[in-house]
């Protein structure tokens, strides 16, 4: 009898995206973690900062760089690429310091990355709408639906957070 | 040391976030599906964590923050899923 596998095993994308999950899960838990052990009241943020660049590099600098080099790939890098993978590296350092500035000002994880998450993907589906703007009635309900679920959950989690 | 070594944890989360990614689409998976996992799932685990480690004072956790938790994770699916162009 053969049997039965796991639905995280027959489809491998489903388990991969949810070790996504977990990973943006504890990013903003690590980084409020680290910034209170930093245990510095003016420049915590930016120590957390400075270690959070060295682990990124770690991974994306010498693992890539091991990666590309086993697998004897051409190093060739067009500009474009090059100026475009920067400017996300630059928007994912950005993104950490403004999560560590809201830490710094009274913002606990739970509030200050359901706001990033859930905005993000608005800010998302509006930079679509810009690039890709839809024919008339191409606009489905159900996004619709979600944007006005999207700044209601965020008022919410706002006003409502714990200790008001 | 311990701020450190979370720090450098919360820098290769990111990494892992972006890996994760790339493995999910080599793997057949739709960019449309994967990051509407991410975009509801995380909020989700996220709140979840931070709640068990720094527990709010008894009595302050609302139900519209979880209510509130709950609606933006929803809507972060769908407006990944059913964006224009999609």
């Amino acid at each position: 009898m053969r049997r039965r596998r796991l639905l995280i095993f027959r489809r491998p994308w489903l388990l991969f995206s949810l070790m996504k999950v977990g990973a943006l899960g504890v990013y903003g838990i690590l980084l409020h973690a680290s910034r209170i052990a930093m245990a510095d009241p003016t420049q915590a943020r930016y120590k957390t900062l400075f270690f959070a660049g060295i682990g990124y590099s770690l991974v994306a600098i010498v693992g890539s760089a091991l990666i590309l080099k086993f697998k004897d790939i051409q190093w060739r890098f067009p500009i474009k690429g090059i100026i475009l993978a920067t400017l996300a590296g630059a928007a994912s350092a950005t993104t950490a310091l403004g999560v560590l500035l809201a830490f710094e000002v009274g913002g606990t994880p739970a509030v200050v990355m359901t706001i990033l998450f859930t905005g993000a993907s608005l800010i998302n589906a509006i930079v679509s709408l810009v690039i890709d703007t839809p024919q008339a009635g191409g606009l489905r309900w159900q996004f619709l639906i979600g944007i006005q679920l999207v700044i209601l959950g965020i008022c919410m989690v706002t006003i409502y957070r714990p200790g008001m | 040391m311990k701020g450190l070594s979370l720090g450098i944890l919360a820098g290769i989360a990111v990494v892992g976030v972006i890996f994760c990614n790339l493995l999910a689409f080599a793997a057949h998976g739709s960019p449309v599906v994967v990051v509407s996992i991410g975009a509801a799932g995380a909020p989700v685990l996220n709140a979840a964590i931070a709640i068990t480690l720094y527990p709010p004072a008894p009595g302050s956790l609302r139900w519209e923050f979880i209510f509130g938790i709950a609606a933006a994770a929803i809507g972060g699916y769908m407006v990944t899923v059913y964006r224009p162009g999609t």
